[in-house]
This record gives C-alpha cells, sequence and structure tokens, in this order.
C-alpha cells in the first residue's frame, strides 16, 4: 500500500530525514519509536505534504501512485490522514461546517455524493459516540480553546470521519489520561481491517498494550535503524535508546 | 466683508461650487440658514489633499479634478425598486433616497407610534420640528471638516429620525442611498437621528450604486444624538457600492447610560472615507465601533475614529478589520481622547489586516491622549499572511487552497460580522462575505 524507499528530506536546508525506507501493506499495523528530534514528526508531515519540508530524493509510492507529485489536498482525499501532533486552533471556523466541507470533498473526490445536512449531522453523532467526544466541542471552532486532551481525541474523531485508507498517528497518545488512551486506542481497533494500514507514532509502549503492533520500527538521525516485533517496544521501555545509539554510532 | 476679499479668500478647489451656491434657495429654516456659513467655511479650507494630515493616504483631491459641481437630486425618475437591495428577507421601515433626495414611492413606513418620525429632512425642515431645530448642523464640524462644510451647504435631503422617550422602535429602519449610473459630481446627502430617554432604535444604512462604472461621488454627514439611557445600534453597509466613491462624516453624541453600536461593513467601493467622531458626554455609557473591509482591485478604504470620553466610567471599544488583495489599500486611523475628569475609562482598539497580495498595502495609525491616570486602555496593531499551519491543517483534511483561504478568511473577517445583533442581517452579510471571498 505504502512504500517508501531511501527518503531524504530536509527544512531550512538542515537534512531531517536521511534515507528513510519502509513497506506497510493492507491490515497493517507499524509503530515508530525513537528519540526527540529524530525526524518521526518530519516523516509524518512529509507524507501529508507539507510544502515547507523539501524532499532533495528518494520515492513514496501510496497505491501505486506517487505521493510525492500530490497535493496535500490529493492526498488526503486519496485515503491519506495524518492525526497531528500539535493541532492547530483556527478560530472563527466551525468544527461542524469545517468537516461538513472535508468529508463532501473526500466522497465527491471517491465518487460518491455529498451528505446533506441531516445525513452529515447523523453520521456526525455517530462517530462522536465512537471516540466519546463532548458534542458541545462540535459547535465550538476548530480546536479552539480545546484541552490537549481534546484536541488529540479531536483528531480521532475526523479520522473516523474520513475513514483513511492510511493513517499516520503522530504521538497522539501523549497527553491522553488513561481513559481517553482507551478511548483513542478503542477507536483506532474498531477502524482497523484489511484494507487499511497506520503507522503509529509514540514514545510509550503503553499505547502498543492497546494497539498492538505488527511491526515497531526505531528511528534515529532520520532513518530506522532497528526493526523488531511487538516486543522491541518492551525492550526500549526497559533499555532506553543508548545501546541503540551506540550500535548506530558504531557502524558508522 | 467685501466682495474682492470673499474672492480672494475662495480656495482653487472650492471654486466651482461657490459660482454655483447663487443658484441654490437659502430659506429661514434651520437647514436653509447654515448654508450661507459652511460655504464660506468650506471655501476656506478647499478640498484637503495629502499634505493634509488626516488625508495623507487617501489621495480625495485627485477625484475633483473634473467634477467640482454639486449635482444633489439629480435625475430622479430613473429608479426602479427591482434593481436596489431592500433587504427583503427583513421585516423593516423602509426609507429611499436618490441621488440625495427623498424617494417617497420606494419608501414604506410600518412602525407608527405617537409623536415618531420615521421620515425625511427636507419636509421636516419645512415645518421646522423642533427636534430638528435644536439639533440640526450641532454636531457636524464645519470649521474643520471641509466636506462636512460643503454638505451643510449644498444638502437637500436624508433621512430624518426622531424618536421620543420610551419609544422602542418595534423593527429596524432600514435607509437605503442609490446612487445612479453615469453621473459626474458630488451628491451632498444628510442625515439626523435624535433618540430620546430610555428609547431604542436599529438602523440600518445601506449605500448603492446602480451600474458597474465610476459615477458620482457621495459626500454624506449623518448627526447622531442618543439620549440618556437610549441604545442606538447604527449599520453602514457598503456591500452594493460597486466601483462608488463615498465620503461619510458621522457625528455622535451619547447621553449617560447610553449604547451606542456602530457597525460599518465594506465589501465593495473605489474610493471610501468613513469618519467617525463620537462625543461620550454622559456617564455609564458604551460606544462600540465595528469595522470590515474587504477589497480587491486599487480599491481604497480609510476609516478615521475619534472617540472622546468625556466623563467617567464609560467604555469604548473599536475593532477593525481589513483583508486586502490584489492592489488595494486599507487606512485605519482610531484616535482616543481620555478627559482629565473621565476616570475609570476603559478604551480598547485593535486593528488586524491580513494581506492577500504582495501590493496591497495598510496603513494604520493609532492615538491616544489620555490626561486621566485611572483609565485602561489598549491598542494593538497586526498584518499579516495567512496562516500556514492553519491553511496546512485544512488541506491535510481534503479541502483545497482555494476553499481552505476563503474559510480562513471568512473566519478572520466574520469576527466582526458576529457582533452585528441583528441575526438575518448578520447572517445575509456572512453570505455576501462568502460570495466575495469565492468571487
Ligand atoms: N522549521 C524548522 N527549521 C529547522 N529545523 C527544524 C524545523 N522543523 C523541525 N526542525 C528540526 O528537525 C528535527 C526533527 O524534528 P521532528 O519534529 O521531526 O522530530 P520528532 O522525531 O518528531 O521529535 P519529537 O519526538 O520531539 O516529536 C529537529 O531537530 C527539529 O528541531
Ligand atoms: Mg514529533
Amino acid at each position: 500500500m505504502l512504500s517508501i524507499k531511501d527518503l531524504h528530506a530536509s527544512i531550512n536546508g538542515k537534512e531531517i530525514l536521511k534515507g528513510f525506507g519502509l513497506e506497510v501493506k493492507p491490515g497493517e499495523v507499524h509503530a515508530i519509536m525513537g528519540p526527540n528530534g529524530t525526524g518521526k514528526s518530519t516523516l509524518a508531515n512529509v507524507l501529508a505534504g507539507r510544502e515547507e519540508y523539501e524532499v532533495t530524493s528518494g520515492e513514496v509510492t501510496f497505491q501505486g501512485k506517487d505521493l510525492l507529485d500530490m497535493s496535500p489536498e490529493e492526498r488526503a482525499r486519496e485515503g491519506v490522514f495524518l492525526a497531528f501532533q500539535y493541532p492547530v486552533e483556527i478560530p472563527g471556523v466551525s468544527m461542524a461546517n469545517f468537516m461538513k466541507v472535508s468529508i463532501n470533498e473526500v466522497r465527491k473526490h471517491k465518487g460518491l455524493e455529498p451528505l446533506d445536512a441531516v445525513e452529515f449531522l447523523k453520521v456526525m453523532k455517530e462517530k462522536m459516540r465512537f471516540v466519546e467526544i463532548d458534542e458541545k466541542l462540535m459547535r465550538r471552532a476548530v480546536n479552539e480553546g480545546f484541552s490537549g486532551g481534546e484536541k488529540k481525541r479531536n483528531e480521532i474523531f475526523q479520522m473516523a470521519m474520513l475513514e483513511p485508507t492510511l493513517a499516520v498517528l503522530d504521538e497522539t497518545d501523549s497527553g491522553l489520561d488513561i481513559d481517553a488512551l482507551r478511548i483513542v486506542a478503542n477507536g483506532v481497533n474498531k477502524l482497523k481491517n484489511d484494507g487499511n494500514a497506520f503507522i503509529v507514532i509514540t514514545h510509550y509502549q503503553r499505547l502498543l498494550d492497546y494497539i498492538v503492533p505488527d511491526f515497531v520500527h526505531v528511528m534515529y538521525n532520520g532513518r530506522i535503524v532497528k526493526s523488531g516485533g511487538k516486543e522491541l517496544a518492551l525492550e526500549l521501555e526497559a533499555k532506553g535508546y543508548d545501546w541503540i545509539k551506540q550500535e548506530v554510532d558504531a557502524t558508522v | 466683508m467685501t466682495t474682492t476679499e470673499t474672492q480672494n479668500a475662495v480656495h482653487p478647489s472650492a471654486q466651482g461650487f461657490s459660482a454655483q451656491f447663487g443658484k441654490l434657495a437659502v430659506t429661514n429654516t434651520p437647514m436653509g440658514v447654515a448654508r450661507k456659513p459652511a460655504l464660506e467655511a468650506f471655501e476656506q479650507l478647499g478640498i484637503p489633499t495629502t499634505r493634509h494630515e488626516d488625508w495623507k493616504y487617501t489621495n480625495v483631491a485627485a477625484q475633483f479634478k473634473n467634477e467640482a459641481q454639486d449635482i444633489t437630486g439629480t435625475d430622479q425618475e430613473a429608479v426602479d425598486a427591482s434593481e436596489l437591495n431592500l433587504f427583503p428577507f427583513l421585516k423593516a421601515n423602509r426609507l429611499v433616497f436618490v441621488n440625495g433626495l427623498f424617494a417617497h414611492a420606494l419608501s414604506d413606513v410600518i412602525d407608527e407610534v405617537e409623536g415618531l418620525i420615521i421620515g425625511n429632512l427636507a419636509k421636516y425642515n419645512e415645518q421646522s420640528h423642533l427636534a430638528l431645530r435644536e439639533n440640526y448642523n450641532h454636531l457636524a464640524n464645519n470649521t474643520k471638516e471641509a466636506f462636512t462644510a460643503l454638505n451643510t451647504a449644498f444638502s437637500k435631503d436624508g433621512a430624518f429620525i426622531y424618536v421620543p422617550a420610551k419609544v422602542e422602535v418595534a423593527h429596524p429602519i432600514i435607509v437605503v442611498h442609490v446612487t445612479t449610473d453615469g453621473l459626474a459630481g458630488v451628491i451632498n446627502s444628510r442625515g439626523l437621528v435624535v433618540t430620546g430617554r430610555s428609547s431604542r432604535v436599529e438602523i440600518i444604512e445601506s449605500h448603492q450604486y446602480l451600474g458597474s462604472d465610476e459615477t458620482a461621488l457621495t459626500n454624506q454627514v449623518l448627526e447622531i444624538v442618543v439620549g440618556d439611557n437610549a441604545a442606538v445600534n447604527y449599520h453602514k453597509l457598503m456591500t452594493d457600492l460597486n466601483l462608488g466613491r463615498h465620503i461619510g462624516n458621522l457625528c455622535i453624541k451619547q447621553g449617560a447610560d447610553s449604547r451606542f453600536n456602530t457597525y460599518v461593513i465594506n465589501l465593495a467601493g473605489q474610493l471610501v472615507r468613513n469618519n467617525m467622531v463620537v462625543a461620550i458626554d454622559g456617564k455609564n455609557s458604551e460606544a462600540g465601533f465595528y469595522g470590515l473591509y474587504s477589497l480587491h482591485g486599487s480599491a481604497q478604504v480609510d476609516n478615521h475614529v475619534t472617540v472622546n470620553h468625556n466623563v467617567p466610567n464609560c467604555e469604548s471599544h473599536q475593532l477593525f478589520k481589513g483583508l486586502l488583495d490584489e492592489k488595494s489599500t486599507g487606512v485605519f486611523n482610531g484616535r482616543i481622547y481620555v478627559k482629565q475628569d473621565a476616570q475609570k475609562t476603559n478604551a480598547f482598539q485593535s486593528n488586524k489586516t491580513i494581506l492577500l497580495s504582495e501590493n496591497a498595502n495598510t496603513y494604520t495609525k493609532p492615538q491616544l491622549e489620555i490626561f486621566a491616570d485611572d483609565v485602561k486602555c489598549s491598542h494593538g496593531a497586526t498584518t499579516g499572511q495567512i496562516d500556514k499551519n492553519m491553511l496546512f491543517y485544512l488541506r491535510a483534511r481534503g479541502l483545497d487552497e482555494a476553499q481552505s483561504k476563503a474559510m480562513l478568511n471568512q473566519a478572520f473577517a466574520a469576527d466582526v460580522i458576529s457582533k452585528i445583533t441583528n441575526e438575518p442581517l448578520q447572517e445575509w452579510l456572512l453570505e455576501q462575505l462568502n460570495l466575495q471571498l469565492n468571487r
């Protein structure tokens, strides 16, 4: 479904991704862990099409298409979803209005009829229940004044609305209390099927108790330096990153 | 004064108007007696140039090259109701003025209360109505403002609204000023609103230019007297202005415990200057000035607000927002004056601009003159581009760039429109804004 080969990307002339590679098949969950500043969010943003990042070499194919060739909105319509590490507040744009335009753009791309106001409300209510998000938030401006946890939950709500083929969750578990963590994880598990895939960026093995990954990758200095099964996460939790850093630095 | 002296004193830019004045019927009425002194003041002042500090960014003199003549009242028959926006979605009183004169056939008054007047100045001037006699031309500054003086000398008609004490006008009063196509010159129109103690009224004024070419310049003076404990909401809508050129002088005086709000919305217009001056003369009062200008082409909107806090315990708000595209220009000049004994004044001012093009310009100038010590005052001005993070967030959810920008601009501007309490009007304006942003 997703194939990333030898990806190099930089921002403001500084290279962040340095030969990143990853293969994701339908039905899989990949966890990416790694120390702060190693480029995890950069990867997520490059996949979503953020223009400030310059891809200097490498390729990314998504369902047989060149992802790097698409605008951010085309990627979203094709089924790529990024749950932001820091969702931005947008005063004056109501959640409900924003989501209605969003879902209808994605539907249009898929050749589906747009949802009318009544249908939209129905879908929205259903998905809100799904992530146990307060209905009042939908009447407010996008993320404006939302608590840290509410913002993260709102990302999962949007994911549930758009039903993406590939979802990249960038530290969606950070700042969540135990209940919220369970709700977010349940949300992902319920959405998961044979046709879609998830890349879960996290610092905590705790999340992976709920969302069981097929693969765990360690990212360091702009690329994946170690991959394994879910037991790798436990090992990292116990031993930290130093042993991996030493391994990598020794081979350079 | 000898003839020679008078002629010598006439500013060159005023000469065209001076020559016309002789043909005007000067009657012994409140409007009539004010004309001559106003003309003389105008002859001294002349049309301001950009050397004049208050007109630094707005080259109004250039507009008067070939059009230095008064054409108030011309072409009365040229208008059909179907060409106008009469706000059919509002149940309201309607006063329509065509090129500065009252158009009876297009108007409709539904609120009839003892003593309440929703009418036109020319009629009540003839009768020398008490409220008109006592208030006409009292707030207008003829000695300093050239366009006010010009207006006092030449205007013939306009809205006259008198709300007696304790009367709450049930429906909004819509005042439509229509300017017909293909004219050259200045149309002077006047207005007077006098509200008694504990009264309430909502005025929606719309300036409409028919035709898509440049036509006459309109010069308006409106005086509003807000009684003690009265509440007045005044909207000045320039959504149907096309390439209109307009100069407005709004003068307000507030009594104690009063509320006055003005909303100035510019979604069109080629050259617009709005002067607004409020004298808060009674304690525990509030004044609000809210402005939105969303411009493109080479349009220019220039808002000058002066809030005079003359007494203690009052509050004022100024919020002006500009969305400037293409080669458009926004000017904001906000002056807050707090008199020495106006303690416990709260005065706030904010001007925010988004530049949508590299060729758009904004000039903003706050002026704070505070002579009292126990005062809360703030002012701020920001200029920026569309926020990149917000734009990306929307696009990452499938909205294209144009859609996303329109949505963000709408949100930025809606902040001002959302202050309007008349909900159907607010909704209509949001729609107009949406149309304009997605044009
Ligand atoms: N606009 C920028 N200009 C310069 N450097 C940047 C910019 N944005 C990010 N970086 C740098 O790129 C590196 C990678 O950042 P990134 O956010 O991808 O890390 P991360 O792995 O997601 O970290 P964390 O775990 O803290 O979220 C960091 O060193 C960061 O400072
Ligand atoms: Mg990160």
